[in-house]
């Protein structure tokens, strides 16, 4: 049996790994509530997070790379959106799915080819190296810094849709598929903000993971099905819900790696079938437009 | 006897309250008509009868048994049906197959999966039956939405009377009909009440004074008054619910042509 | 009593296209061969099609677009694997075994699924369909995890030598049309056409006092038992079951096949798209390693300029080309690989 202290360390990795993943959750999420559009190359985009900070750190360092990699990857939805998904608004939901599937194809197989097949790290800036004595256990001061940089971006991106004119639209958005008529002229420039902003979300969530994930073309998969699991178990289109539901998948899955390590990420699946089959939309879900 | 009651009927989505606390007695046999202006709650109330809602508080009883929280189908089962306003058919199907997707299924069909359709002797002859009742009958290989919108409205009918209903729930039937096309679906919808309860949402004032064996008003989500035809015409509370919309006809000042 | 007979021409139309389809896959080895490919490119075609055309029970006849039917498909494959590493070794056990693991997990993702639609749907069926790709690769003692299991056996049925190309293409092309027939009987059969008024109108359906949910879940159990039965053909084929047999890429692929074919309108169109989708995929690998970008790129074409199918477009282009030249040529659409569904009895 493990002892204690590897219990509430293993329990704090689940919190952060389930921060970060809800970061990711809740850009998909708004994605697919603002435009019923289920963007298979959200993944893409979070891996892209890390690969553009994988390169931009060796020239301008690490903080600058922070910032500058998901601005980069923000306008690269932006891109995508204006490029494509565009094209498909209103048509079966079906075929933007599949056009989302044909560009995470693309991508991957363009990082390939620019990065190559094989797996590379990011060093922890130096500022958040080595571990730290929290009286009770010792733990690792990235993690610490991961944890409480997605807090912090969740917390940011919640003010921002609760709180500017371009969030109460956002809201809007989502939850009612008649107010989007109401945004009228807007509502081209509001898609395209959520867009990149989701965007921009995913490839934070990709670059602050990357230390502890190895870089590699296949990564966004690894972020992206727990994205699809978190909005089943948190209910369609909810914020809350999200974050919810990525902290339950990720202390789900740091529990499970000490229990049953070998299935560990399978026990994911099986929270959201229970979810689904005692709460249909959700534990914060509410009636959707989408049913 | 009566057919449906509710019992303190709400709903609420958010701070929208589209039914709010509806108590009554639908009598069976009858024709009960429910009138009220636009976003009174007819719809949402129908939607709330049939299972497509649930209530927020409240209860529906059918028959005498309580079906509030009894899904879609089984209430159709029950004999509980109805139409749409916004029509809702089969658009894709033809006419002969709207019908029989709804006539099969109380032969026993819908889980045959190695014989044509349209071979079973029974099937075939109650599905002819009903698309003469709905007068459909030069139409049966048409498509659905090669129909002109009156035909639409007949075959949505149809619909509902091929699952044999003891009681059905008609939401504006007579919406997008010209005035002689009105009249007649009116008096159809006599005809069906000689031998099934019928409950008649709808707009054509004169029609429905002239059908309805009781009429209910809903404003607001609230049952505002209930009664035969002439005790609502004579009610002042309806009047002046009337008055503040204008923009439906006048319970009174239709009954003077009527 | 029947009302009448059918009229010749309803009841023909099928049985000549059923007839075409056997004389045009009975000569296509003849046709591989002289032109020097391999006649496992044509079993390929057909083990696919009979997939598309299964995925299709679900996408074109209840209008359910689900993006995890690899999970049926590579269920299929591996219970074959793993029927023969316990030593059941037969074709028709093995078939059986495919049929019956596809049904299995359809059955299981179905209940999850069955009560919801349109992206719904797709979201959920995309998601635990990746479930059976990581118990394929954790399950190694099974499985054998990232590898697979390799090195299976083509069964000997009526004594035939299947390891020979082209006894396997006409045994799987047997196979082939028998699933196919069942597949046309199931679509038009009151059971079907009780799919097809799901597809136009699910919520009428339940006004007509149909439990939806059940006809749903029948409709996939169908679904994905016929494509358990084809992944268990193409474990013969390939000797061997792959994790990638399970993987979403896969369930994309057949979503997009079915599409390019013009599945969503047309009976037989999922086997056009199998055929045209793995002769792009045989000689896009064979040039490059980068395919995924191209499949890529494949999928962003079918769905942004022919997303209503490769008929649609060639028709739509042949009236384009006849108005420019002004002659009255034939229509070039191909109505006999793909006659529209409704104009079938």
């Amino acid at each position: 049996m493990p002892t204690l202290a590897e219990v509430v360390s293993q329990l704090t990795n689940g919190v952060i790994l389930g921060l970060i993943l809800a970061l990711v959750a809740t850009g998909f999420t708004m994605v697919l509530s603002v435009m019923g559009v289920i963007n298979f190359a959200h993944g893409l985009l979070f891996a892209l997070g890390a690969y553009l900070a994988l390169s931009l750190l060796k020239v301008v360092g690490y903080w600058p790379a922070l910032i500058i990699a998901p601005l980069l990857v923000g306008l690269i939805g932006i891109l995508l959106e204006q490029a494509f998904i565009r094209r498909l608004y209103g048509k079966d939901p079906l075929f933007v799915l599949l056009l989302t599937f044909g560009i995470a194809m693309m991508g991957e197989d363009l990082i390939q080819m620019i990065w190559g097949k094989l797996a590379f790290s990011i060093a922890a800036p130096d500022l958040a190296k080595g571990s730290i004595d929290l009286g009770f256990m010792i733990y690792s001061k990235y993690r610490l810094f991961m944890g409480g940089f997605a807090l912090a971006a969740i917390f940011s991106v919640w003010l921002f849709l609760a709180k500017t004119p371009f969030g109460a639209m956002i809201r809007a958005g989502s939850h009612d598929s008649e107010m989007v008529g109401i945004l009228g002229k807007n509502l081209p420039f509001i898609r395209a903000l959520v867009f990149g902003l989701a965007a921009a979300m995913a490839a934070l969530a990709g670059i602050i993971a990357a230390p502890l994930w190895s870089v590699r073309p296949q990564m966004g998969l690894d972020a992206l099905l727990p994205a699809f699991l978190i909005v089943v178990i948190g209910g369609m289109g909810s914020f809350w819900g999200s974050v919810l539901g990525g902290l339950l998948v990720g202390i789900t899955n740091s529990l499970a790696v000490m229990f049953v390590p070998r299935f560990s990420d399978l026990m994911m699946y099986v929270l959201a079938a229970a979810v689904l089959l005692y709460r249909p939309r959700g534990l914060l879900g509410t009636r959707s437009v989408l049913e | 006897m009566s057919s449906l009651k509710t019992e303190n009927l709400s709903v609420q989505f958010g701070a929208v309250k589209p039914v709010d606390d509806v108590s009554v007695e639908i009598a069976a046999g009858r024709l009960t008509s429910i009138i009220g202006p636009n976003g009174a709650g007819k719809t949402s109330f129908f939607n709330l009868l049939t299972g497509l809602y649930q209530p927020t508080r409240g209860k529906v009883f059918f028959d005498g048994q309580d079906v509030t929280r009894m899904p879609v189908h089984q209430k159709v089962r029950a004999g509980l049906t109805r139409t749409f306003q916004i029509l809702n058919v089969f658009d894709t199907l033809t006419v002969e197959e709207n019908i029989r997707a709804a006539v099969q299924r109380r032969h026993g069909r819908s889980a045959y999966l190695f014989c044509a359709p349209d071979r079973h002797g029974p099937v075939e002859d109650e599905l002819s039956a009903v698309i003469e009742r709905v007068r459909l009958q030069e139409k049966r290989k048409v498509r659905a939405c090669d129909l002109s919108h009156g035909h639409r409205r007949h075959l949505e009918i149809g619909l509902s009377l091929a699952t044999r209903p003891k009681t059905l729930l008609l939401d504006e039937p007579m919406s997008g009909l010209g005035m002689y096309e009105s009249s007649v679906m009116g008096e159809f919808v006599r005809e069906l009440a000689q031998e099934l309860t019928v409950v008649l949402v709808e707009h054509h004032m004169s029609v429905v004074l002239s059908i309805s064996d009781t009429i209910l008003v809903l404003s607001q989500g609230r049952l505002l008054a209930s009664g035969t035809p002439a005790e609502i015409q004579a009610s002042p509370l309806v009047q002046a619910a009337y008055l503040g919309t204008g923009r439906y006809d006048l319970p009174q000042e239709r009954a003077a042509h009527a | 009593m029947t009302r009448q007979t059918a009229p010749i021409s309803a009841l023909s139309r099928p049985t000549i296209t059923f007839g075409l389809l056997l004389g045009m896959f009975v000569v296509l080895p003849a046709v591989l061969q002289a032109l020097g490919i391999s006649f496992s490119l044509g079993t390929e075609i057909l083990i696919i099609a009979l997939f598309a055309m299964s995925y299709n029970i679900l996408l074109g006849t209840t209008g359910l677009a689900s993006f995890g039917h690899a999970a049926f498909f590579g269920s299929g494959a591996y219970a074959v694997g793993i029927a023969q590493n316990y030593g059941i070794d037969g074709a028709a056990t093995g078939l059986a075994v495919a049929f019956a693991a596809g049904l299995c997990a359809a059955l299981l993702v179905g209940l999850l699924v069955m009560k919801k639609r349109g992206i719904y749907f797709g979201l959920l069926t995309l998601a635990f369909g990746q479930m059976f790709y990581i118990v394929a690769l954790r399950w190694d003692g099974l499985t054998g995890g990232e590898t697979g299991l390799t090195g299976l056996r083509r069964p000997a049925p009526f004594g035939l030598n299947l390891n020979d190309q082209l006894t396997f293409y006409y045994f799987i092309l047997a196979i082939f049309m028998v699933a196919l027939w069942v597949i046309w009987r199931i679509t038009h059969s009151p059971f079907g056409s009780l799919l097809a008024a799901i597809k136009s109108n699910e919520l009428r359906t339940q006004y007509l006092g149909y439990d939806t949910a059940r006809y749903k879940l029948a409709a996939m159990a169908i679904s994905g038992a016929l494509s358990g039965l084809a992944g268990g053909l193409y474990a013969w084929f390939q000797y061997a079951a792959y994790p990638q047999n399970l993987f979403w890429i896969e369930s994309g692929n057949i979503v997009i096949l079915t599409l390019l074919g013009g599945g969503l309108s047309s009976f037989f169109g999922p086997i056009l798209g199998a055929a045209v989708f793995v002769g792009a995929q045989d000689l896009i690998s064979s040039y490059t390693e980068h395919w995924m970008f191209f499949f890529g790129l494949i999928f962003i074409l079918v769905v942004t300029a022919f997303p209503n199918g490769l008929p649609e477009a060639l028709a739509r282009f042949a009236s384009v080309l006849r108005r420019s030249s002004g002659s009255a040529s034939e229509p070039a659409s191909s109505a006999h690989v793909a006659p529209a569904r409704g104009t079938a009895p």
